[in-house]
């Protein structure tokens, strides 16, 4: 949570024109959204501060989502909900990241609205 | 032709020229990678100034604030503003076109409306009208993914373009724009249509919402056969099954291509009409046409087609027309034509044992439980049998071997035969399964038999007794033979070795003094001599009281005194010797109250009610069950056993033993029967109170003895002189091995007299 009583997310998800497209979404849907696009800057950003939610591409540069789901719940060892991000086809992926931990999957074209229904879903979980 | 002088002037005046070129090449190459980078980036900074602006586009909703619609309608005019420069025209219609393909749902539809709204798709129009290709390929690209259905009657004309790409984007957007673009493009089309492009418009038609597919069959009579062949295809695709007919003409078709798909779409909706015209035409196709209507022809065809068939499989060259023709033939009647290239010749099997006749008849009679059912044979002697009725044999673990079966199959294999097959797996398997059923048959009539008491040939050596044992004076009784054959004098007597050991015993135990053999099994035994004697035939009783005992061999006659034995029996009154109070004394000693009643004169009990009851107490012993299937051996060890262990019960087991066909156990069983009580005795150190003792002798504890066939015997005097077993393995001169421990203190007085009978009275 934040200062001013929202959600902090986290997005990964390289390609910079459908990220900013997905923020304005949540944020407008009430949410305090951090954006990065590469794994390295996930990386970093956890280190530093524990959302409350992260919303992950799969396929990013230098860590892919499915190593960000590793990390989080093997080496962090945070219980933080995460939705992954993955294009159709992509289904070995899915099973993997689900395994490893994923909460939710959302496949590309990715409709915002059903994004932000599933994010308001998974932390009314919690 | 004129020499060029390689002079190093002319040579370095050539050198400068490439270095200057290739500086140019690589300055020309700079400048325009720079400039490629200066423009993404430019591009790319761009983006992230508009992406937001057409977030906010996206997202906006009416029922928003008054602040944020004000900041709207900023942003409307300052994309409007922007939308007049073609760069940024290039950057939006590119973000419009990356959102187009990210992001699904209401977002995706309001993208489209925002495109058109801010009339980019006008500039898309624009560029239709250009010389350039590559603008008038975007501008096409453009209209048909941002769906701008307006620009439907602009593209149409490019279907038929000369340029090849054009053309293709433009199909595509007139298939996806409207429904009847599918009409129009096949309508018109004039160009050949690949592969690759027919497979790309299914697509675009697959992914089209409320499509209604037009009826393709229009387009079959089409003079484009590219347009034909898609048309088919269509057809195929949407199973559209009106088009029979046309359908059929088309087999006709030159084409090959054509004719494939009309035959595919005749095999696809079975129109069997077209069978007449696949046969016409048969002959003057190719092979690989041949094959397709053969494979018809399979699917379709009825007998009425297997002379063509036939026909095509004796006339046609190619190899794999034949084999289809064939394979059609076996696929309309299954199993006409059977393999016969490779086929060894073999004799029918019939799945004959390898037994004899006679052992078959038997064995199969014998594991079928029917004994009258007669299994057929063949005229060669061999079994028929018939695989469907398979008779199992649970009994000897044959469980799932089909052993029994009757009536031919219909093919029959000798056995002779099939040993020549010897690489044939399945009948080795058969002939070591045919020796294994035949070893375990041969065991279980083994086993039967002996159970049934048949000897079979391990045996068949010994005598064959099948009867019980009728006492020599009840034979003569019955026979009416003259009782003076048993006064004879035996000039030469054959003795058998279980005699000779007996008469060896019994002449060790006179030299000791103890009680003969015949002594302790007569005083065990209710002879039927009793009853005959009874019934007034005392002279007969006492000369036959020992005959007559065991078969096949004769005795010297043997006299009992009856008299001295009658007037002791007068004497000890029955209720003395046998305590009512204990059935198994009552048992054991049944025998004196019949012969004291019969003394008294009174009637005379069954002969068989005591013996009866006597084996019926046996059974109750814990060694009746292990002496009934006990060979000899095994009966004499396991009488040690029941001297070892045995109990009140046991006694009457002994008692019961007397009827045994071994004369050692007979011997054996008395013996131990006399000594078991006094075993008893010395363990619990009280003769007349220890329980075996009671049973033994009665409730009294037998003061006044026992009157056993004219003998009586005090149970004192009886373990005071009896010796223990182990004198039955004395020297054969009567000497002990250690006589000074082992010699009775008090030797039982034998009196033998000439004819043989003992008298003995224990004091």
């Amino acid at each position: 949570m934040t200062d001013n009583g929202k959600y902090q997310l986290l997005l990964a998800e390289d390609d910079e024109l459908l990220a900013s497209l997905l923020v304005y979404r949540l944020e407008k849907s009430g949410y305090a959204v951090h954006m990065v696009h590469d794994g390295k800057k996930v990386k970093e950003y956890l280190q530093e501060q524990t959302p409350d939610m992260i919303i992950s591409d799969i396929m990013m540069p230098y860590f892919s989502g499915i190593e960000l789901i590793d990390h989080v719940r093997n080496v962090l060892k945070l219980d933080v909900p995460v939705i992954i991000l993955s294009s159709a086809g992509n289904e070995q992926n899915v099973l993997s990241a689900f395994d490893l931990g994923a909460n939710d999957f959302i496949s590309k074209p990715v409709s915002p609205s059903e994004l932000v229904v599933r994010v308001e879903r998974e932390l009314k979980k919690r | 032709m004129p020499s060029i002088q390689m002079t190093p002037e002319w040579l370095g005046k050539l050198t400068l020229i490439f270095v200057i070129l290739s500086g140019l090449y690589f300055l020309f190459i700079f400048i325009i990678r720079n400039r490629h980078t200066r423009m993404s980036a430019a591009f790319a900074e761009r983006k992230k100034v508009l992406g937001p602006m057409i977030s906010t586009f996206l997202f906006y909703e009416d029922d928003a604030t008054r602040s944020e619609k004000t900041d709207y309608v900023g942003l409307k005019l300052e994309i409007r503003q922007l939308l007049k420069d073609q760069f940024n025209r290039k950057v939006l219609v590119e973000i419009f076109l990356d959102l187009k393909k990210d992001i699904s749902g209401e977002a995706n539809l309001v993208l489209s409306q925002l495109y058109r709204n801010l009339g980019l798709h006008l500039y898309a129009f624009d560029a239709l009208k250009s010389r350039r290709w590559v603008k008038i390929s975007t501008g096409i690209q453009e209209l048909n993914e941002l769906h701008v259905e307006e620009g439907y009657g602009f593209i149409k004309p490019f279907i038929n373009h000369r340029r090849g790409i054009i053309r293709k984007q433009a199909q595509l957007a007139i298939v996806s724009l409207k429904h009847e673009g599918i009409c129009y493009f096949l309508d018109s089309n004039k160009y050949p249509i690949s592969e690759w492009q027919q497979l790309k418009l299914m697509d675009v038609l697959r992914n089209l919402k409320d499509f209604q597919p037009p009826r393709f069959r229009r387009w079959l009579t089409s003079k484009n056969k590219y347009v034909v062949l898609f048309a088919l295809r269509l057809l195929k695709h949407y199973k559209q099954n009106d088009a029979n007919a046309s359908l059929i003409e088309l087999v006709k078709h030159r084409n090959d291509q054509i004719k494939t798909e009309a035959i595919d779409c005749i095999r696809e909706f079975c129109v069997f009409d077209a069978l007449d015209i696949m046969k016409a035409v048969f002959w003057k196709y190719s092979p690989e046409i041949k094959i397709l209507l053969l494979d018809t022809i399979a699917n379709l065809g009825t007998e009425k087609d297997i002379p063509f068939l036939k026909n095509v499989e004796n006339k046609e060259i190619s190899f794999i027309v034949k084999s289809k023709a064939i394979s059609a033939i076996n696929q309309i009647l299954p199993g006409t034509i059977l393999p016969t290239i490779g086929i060894e010749a073999h004799e029918p099997y019939c799945g004959e044992l390898p037994l004899s006749s006679n052992d078959r008849n038997n064995t199969e009679a014998e594991i079928n439980g029917d004994t009258d059912k007669v299994i057929p044979e063949t005229a060669n002697g061999q079994v028929a049998l018939n695989a469907e009725e398979e008779v199992f044999a649970p009994e000897i673990g044959l469980t799932g071997y089909p052993v029994s079966v009757e009536g031919p199959l219909p093919y029959t294999y000798g056995w002779e035969e099939l040993l020549d097959t010897e690489t044939d797996d399945e009948v080795i398997f058969d002939l070591c399964l045919m020796e294994e059923l035949e070893d375990i048959l041969a065991q279980k009539e083994s086993s039967e038999e002996e159970e049934a008491g048949v000897g079979i040939l391990p045996l068949d050596f010994l005598p064959v007794v099948t009867e019980a044992e009728q006492p020599i004076e009840e034979y003569l009784w019955s026979h009416s033979l003259p009782l003076s054959i048993l006064e004879l004098e035996t000039a030469c007597e054959i003795v058998s070795e279980e005699e000779n050991f007996s008469m060896e015993l019994n002449r060790i135990l006179q030299s000791i003094g103890s009680p003969s053999e015949e002594e302790v099994l007569t005083a065990l035994k209710p002879g039927p001599s009793t009853e005959k004697y009874i019934a007034g035939e005392p002279g007969l009783s006492a000369n036959t009281q020992s005959g007559g005992n065991e078969s096949g061999a004769i005795h010297d006659s043997v006299q009992l005194p009856t008299d001295g034995i009658r007037a002791e029996e007068e004497k000890t009154p029955p209720s003395d010797v046998c305590d009512s109070d204990n059935d198994t004394a009552d048992i054991i000693f049944h025998l004196e109250p019949l012969n004291g009643s019969a003394m008294a004169g009174s009637s005379p009990r069954p002969q068989e009610a005591p013996t009866t009851t006597q084996r019926d107490y046996g059974m109750q012993s814990i060694f009746y069950d292990f002496f009934r299937n006990a060979d000899e051996e095994s009966k004499l060890i396991l009488l040690d056993e029941v001297f070892a262990v045995g109990d009140s019960k046991d006694l009457c087991f002994l008692d019961s033993l007397e009827g045994d066909a071994s004369r050692k156990v007979r011997i054996k069983a008395a013996r131990i029967r006399v000594n078991l009580p006094k075993k008893w005795a010395g363990e619990s150190g009280t003769d007349s109170q220890s329980p075996a003792f009671r049973s033994a002798f009665g409730r009294t504890g037998g003061k006044n003895g026992r009157l056993i066939n004219g003998i009586v015997i005090r149970p004192e005097t009886l373990f005071k002189n009896l010796q223990p077993l182990e004198y039955c393995f004395l020297d054969i001169n009567g000497s002990f091995h250690d006589a000074g421990e082992c010699r009775s203190n008090t030797p039982i007085k034998s009196s033998p007299n000439a004819s043989g009978t003992n008298q003995q009275q224990m004091d």
